[in-house]
């Protein structure tokens, strides 16, 4: 069942005369709970893919059919409305509100999402019910992140977006991350995507779409795909 | 050669410009509402000092009640310290078809000189110069026909009653647009003036003498100045008072030696009429007897005897009728006799100093004062406030920039190089802020405060020079905090090295707060208000901040509306709780008994008279010890002590109950206790209107707005004056209330020739009037200054905490907050400190009102402390409208983050 579709999406930047094209006619469709990881080097145009699909951005031309309606027509509103209710965002930079504790952290996501997930128990699950009453500056890159990741997850979103997620976390803490994703797409049956400039985890995806120059350069699915802690790099 | 370094500063400005704008308009708001406040004052005394000295304004005058003497024309000439004197006299007179009084003076060639502001000077006695004012009724070459109080064109003391208008001019005697003074004539105020020539006149006595001093020194309205020409009055004040007196008594005098002259005369020729009389007689008896001896004669000498005794006949009637003629002769000038024995009438020559002679110079001065008072602490308020939050704003750039300065100092540029931007931003924002502030401080402000608030005076030529202290001053300090804070913050930054400044600062902890710590109200508060709290706690200074500029701009908007709300409760309670009376005729008892029967006849005659009563009304005079102005007091006996609660209420000044005249001391009201610092059982001396000094006992003190009045019984006034009170006024009440009302009645109530004046209880309603209507302009100006600085507070503190969390506001945007609930994330945090911010206003608002309505108010009036309701409730709202507008404002910036660009990078 195809949750995500996306078709001839392009992202143009016009700067004076010269035009950028972040996205060039990107076109592939992802299946419902697939664990999805966008490659490519950096100014690939991943972020900008990201963005879209997350309803931070919008495409210049094209279609994104998330769940069956084409975001790609939303107006600013229903696109927070679809930010709302359907998706989670984990940056590189963490980005918590660092005059919050980890679990108002996670409140302040689940106080505007209908379905929300108890805090307390989403901060439980990502290992952090000891750290609940500390503030961000308390906590390590890798606490923060699983906060973040907390942040992200207790709305209950359909779509969970990553964008660098270990980017800034050392080798373990980053792997143990990964793990986080891997566990929560598999085991709750949600899309999550993952996007990397690190090739080398590819085969923890279901999914794996390589990202060069602003087109697709391969889109691969993996049927049998292997467990993080199996992955080194 | 460091290009990028010049481009990144420019890019400095256009990047930030609302904080760019915001700097620049608070220097330049609290430097344009310094400077203007500052110099209005001395602007306004320096444009007046120039136009006295200019028009040559007398430093006294020499008033007669008739008109001066030759001889003491000679003795003023001679008095010491005379520069010059020039004498001059005046007539009043109605304009006919019209209510309007009019004041004809001489022209004056030395002294006080009228300035002409189009045609010409008067040079015949057939030609007027009018009030400027009177432009807009008449033009250059109309005739202007003047008539007196009965309608008549004979007027007293004027050769015509027409006049030719030949120009229009301003003089320093009629400083004032209303209230130019006392007359006889038509409603009792003199409504316009006119210049004439000498000629115009029939006498040749002037009526007052115009005086210049040689040791006077210092312009008017300083201190060296009036106590220098206070001192020349004084010393001569008695000597002039008693030429005055000797003129009395000499001319009563010699009216008596012509009397007995006369009356010499009279017997003289009643002794001859009795000679002639005895002989007349004499020859009739011889006719008698002729007859009987010529009976029996001709009938032609029969005949002849005949006639002869008519012809005798005939001289007798003639005698008896020169004799009744005598007789009334006789009794004429026994009449006479007692008429100039009786008569007590003085010669009154009063000197002087221009506060005393000219009431718009001195209101003008003390209008000028009043600005003086208020630029003693509203202005230095707003400065404050202004400053305070440059402050913020340039101490939180250095912080935001840190991150630029380390990247700058690794790749090598010096300490000062990386400070430049600080530099040359603080002073382009100082610069340009108090450039605009001078600008418009010093010209527009000023003037706007002049023409609103100065606007019942005819003092042409506003100028408005620069100010060097203040311009430097308020330069000065913009500039210093400006680029001084930026610079500090930066300067500690860059003590760290490079590489620490280049990591972003890491991000200052949260921190439980003290609530938290007692859960039972911690649960109980929804999330975001837990957020507002802790947000609260974390910006401590920016906090502190908010509060203190919102607090300062409330408490200057209650002071604004303060002013408003004090003047304008003077007005209803001093008409309709404390006088009660609407004209005061004022009539001279001395009259002859026909003349004072008219007059008795012509006020019961007069419609719409509710009551009248008796008083004996005098202008007297008193002198505050620290001050150099004498006060004007009006002084009121009234002949029925009972009945006067009817037309005066004497109440308490603080519980407003109602007072009797106290039996043994006057009351005195309230303005004048606190000028003289006076209270109950102290004494005062008053002086008189002939110049002798009192003192007398306060006995109790009454609530009064507007003008001084002490109230005395005719038991307590014949123990301190030493005879009874010589009535002289009747206080009436009105059926008909109306301004067209009471002036009809008191210009009929100025027409029996006993009449003097009709003093309306209106003419002090209209001077406080247009006091309030000038006070209430310049609070428009003060509120309007007030608020524009609230707003300008509230954005930039606003704009500061915006730009400091974007990266927070991203991510509740990224979160999928709505545009509402994102704005409402950081205003709640506003909306909370703006509501305590309102709170503290209330309080330092009540204090200042306090505080500039003691030193705010004319000498002569006196206000309420008090704040209407209506008044703290408009200031909140008014600031909570800012508040709102800001928070409309950012709601759009905060809506045009691009969410994606924030969150992209570490810092
Ligand atoms: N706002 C923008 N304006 C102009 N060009 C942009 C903008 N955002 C991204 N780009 C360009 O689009 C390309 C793709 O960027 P991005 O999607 O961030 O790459 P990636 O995440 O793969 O590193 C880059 O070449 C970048 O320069
Ligand atoms: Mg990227």
């Amino acid at each position: 069942m195809t949750y995500i579709k996306v078709r001839d999406s392009s992202k143009i930047y016009q700067t004076g005369d010269e035009e950028v094209r972040a996205n060039d006619a990107i076109s592939f469709e992802i299946k419902k709970g697939e664990l999805t990881i966008i490659v490519g080097a950096s100014g690939a145009g991943k972020s900008t893919l990201l963005n879209i699909l997350g309803g931070m951005d919008k495409p210049t031309k094209g279609d994104v059919i998330i769940n069956g309606k084409n975001i790609a027509n939303y107006n600013t509103r229903k696109l927070t409305t679809y930010r709302r209710r359907s998706v989670g965002f984990v940056f590189q930079f963490y980005n918590l509100v660092p005059n919050l504790t980890a679990l108002e952290n996670v409140e302040l996501a689940s106080q505007i999402a209908p379905d929300a997930l108890n805090p307390e128990e989403v901060l439980k699950d990502v290992g952090l019910a000891s750290r609940a009453q500390n503030f961000p500056a308390q906590l390590s890159g890798g606490e923060q992140q699983r906060v973040a990741i907390a942040r992200a997850i207790a709305k209950n979103p359909e779509l969970l977006l990553c964008d660098e997620p270990t980017g800034a976390l050392d080798y373990h803490t980053g792997k143990s991350i990964l793990k986080l994703l891997q566990d929560f797409s598999h085991q709750q049956q949600k899309n999550v995507i993952i996007v990397t400039h690190n090739g080398m985890i590819k085969p923890m995806a279901d999914h794996v779409i390589e990202l060069f120059d602003g087109k697709v350069k391969a889109d691969v699915r993996n049927a049998n795909p292997t467990s993080v802690e199996q992955i080194e790099w | 050669m460091k290009k990028a370094l010049q481009k990144n500063i420019r890019r400095e400005f256009k990047f930030s410009l609302a904080r760019f704008l915001s700097v620049t308009t608070l220097i330049a708001l609290g430097v344009i509402v310094l400077i203007g406040l500052k110099v209005t004052g001395p602007d306004m005394r320096r444009t007046a000092n120039n136009y006295y000295t200019e028009q040559k304004m007398a430093d006294a005058v020499v008033t007669s009640n008739t008109d001066i003497s030759k001889s003491d024309q000679n003795y003023l000439k001679s008095l010491p310290h005379v520069k010059k004197i020039e004498f001059g006299t005046y007539q009043d007179a109605v304009i006919e078809n019209t209510n309007k009084s009019i004041r004809l003076n001489t022209k004056s060639t030395s002294l006080s000189k009228s300035k002409v502001f189009k045609g010409k000077l008067p040079t015949n006695n057939h030609e007027i110069a009018l009030d400027k004012r009177e432009m807009s009724k008449y033009k250059i070459g109309d005739s202007l026909w003047l008539v007196n109080n009965k309608g008549g064109h004979k007027i007293d003391n004027l050769k015509r009653a027409s006049y030719k208008i030949v120009g229009f001019v301003t003089s320093p005697d009629y400083l004032k647009k209303v209230n130019m003074g006392q007359t006889s004539a038509g409603n009792g105020q003199i409504s316009t003036y006119g210049i004439v020539t000498k000629s115009a006149f029939t006498t040749t006595q002037p009526k007052i003498a115009k005086i210049s001093y040689n040791n006077v020194h210092g312009a008017s309205y300083s201190n060296q100045y009036e106590q220098q020409v206070q001192d020349n009055v004084n010393d001569v004040d008695n000597k002039i008072r008693d030429r005055g007196v000797t003129r009395t008594n000499n001319e009563k005098q010699s009216s008596l030696d012509k009397l007995k002259t006369a009356e010499n005369n009279l017997n003289h020729q009643q002794s001859q009429l009795k000679t002639k009389k005895a002989q007349l007689k004499a020859k009739q008896q011889q006719l008698t007897s002729q007859a009987q001896q010529a009976s029996a004669a001709s009938t032609q000498a029969q005949a002849q005897l005949r006639s002869a005794e008519n012809t005798i006949k005939k001289n007798l009637a003639q005698i008896s009728s020169a004799q009744a003629k005598i007789n009334r002769a006789q009794k004429n000038l026994q009449d006479k006799r007692q008429a100039i024995q009786n008569n007590d009438q003085q010669i009154v020559y009063t000197i002087k100093s221009r506060n005393d002679y000219n009431t718009g110079y001195n209101q003008f001065g003390e209008d000028a004062k009043r600005i003086d008072s208020l630029s003693n602490t509203f202005p230095i308020i707003f400065f404050l406030v202004a400053l305070l939050v440059c402050f913020t704003t340039m101490s939180r750039m250095a912080g935001q920039k840190r991150i630029e300065l380390g990247t700058l100092r690794a790749l090598g540029y010096t300490k000062f190089d990386t400070l430049k931007v600080f530099i040359i931003y603080g002073l382009s924002t100082g610069i340009l802020g108090s450039l605009i502030g001078v600008l418009f401080g010093t010209g527009f402000l000023p003037r706007r405060i002049f023409a609103a608030y100065a606007a019942n005076f005819s003092i042409p030529n506003f100028q408005t020079p620069l100010d060097p202290f203040w311009i430097t001053l308020s330069t000065v300090i913009s500039i210093a905090v400006t680029t001084l804070p930026a610079l500090y913050a930066a300067g500690i930054s860059l003590r760290e090295l490079p590489a620490t400044l280049m990591l972003p600062k890491p991000p200052k902890a949260g921190a439980k707060v003290l609530l938290e710590k007692i859960p039972f109200i911690w649960r109980h508060l929804s999330f975001n208000y837990k957020i507002m709290i802790r947000n609260l706690a974390r910006y401590k200074t920016r906090m502190a901040m908010t509060i203190i500029g919102v607090a300062g701009c409330t408490a200057l908007l209650i002071t604004g509306f303060g002013i408003r709300d004090s003047l304008n409760g003077i007005l209803s309670t001093q008409y309709q709780k404390i006088v009660h009376y609407d004209v005061i005729s004022i009539y001279n008892p001395d009259a002859s008994s026909s003349k004072l029967a008219a007059y008795d006849d012509s006020i019961d005659n007069q419609s719409g008279i509710k009551s009248k009563t008796k008083v004996f009304y005098e202008q007297v005079t008193t002198h505050p010890k620290d001050d150099i102005n004498n006060q004007t007091i009006t002084m009121l006996v009234p002949k029925h002590p009972d009945h006067f609660s009817s037309y005066v209420s004497l109440r308490n000044p603080q519980t407003h109950q109602k007072l009797s005249l106290p039996k043994n001391g006057i009351a005195m009201t309230k303005k004048l206790a606190t000028l003289t610092g006076k209270k109950v059982g102290d004494q005062i001396t008053i002086k008189d209107a002939n110049g002798k000094n009192h003192q007398v006992k306060i006995g109790k003190i009454v609530e009064m707005y507007a003008g001084h009045n002490i109230y005395l019984t005719p038991s307590y006034y014949k123990q301190i004056f030493n005879q009874s009170a010589n009535y002289n006024a009747n206080m009436i009440k009105l059926n008909n209330r109306s301004a067209k009302n009471i002036d009809q009645v008191s210009k009929n109530l100025n027409k029996p020739d006993a009449s003097v004046t009709a003093v309306q209880s209106d003419d002090e309603k209209t001077e406080i009037n247009n006091i309030l209507h000038g006070l209430n302009n310049l609070v428009l100006i003060i509120t309007l200054c007030a608020s524009a600085l609230a707003f300008v507070v509230l954005f930039t503190l606003t704009n500061i905490n915006v730009s400091e969390r974007i990266r927070e506001l991203s991510t509740i945007k990224v979160l999928g907050f709505y545009p509402m609930e994102v704005v409402l994330y950081v205003y709640r945090e506003t909306f909370f400190l703006t509501a305590v911010g309102i709170l503290f206003g209330w309080w330092g608002g009540d204090y200042l009102h306090r505080y500039i309505m003691q030193t705010l108010p004319p000498a002569t009036a006196m206000t309420t402390l008090n704040l209407l309701w209506t008044n703290p409730t408009i200031s909140a709202i008014l600031t909570i409208i800012f508040s709102v507008i800001v928070m409309i404002l950012m709601a759009r910036k905060i809506n045009r983050i691009d969410m994606l660009e924030a969150l992209k990078s570490v810092d």
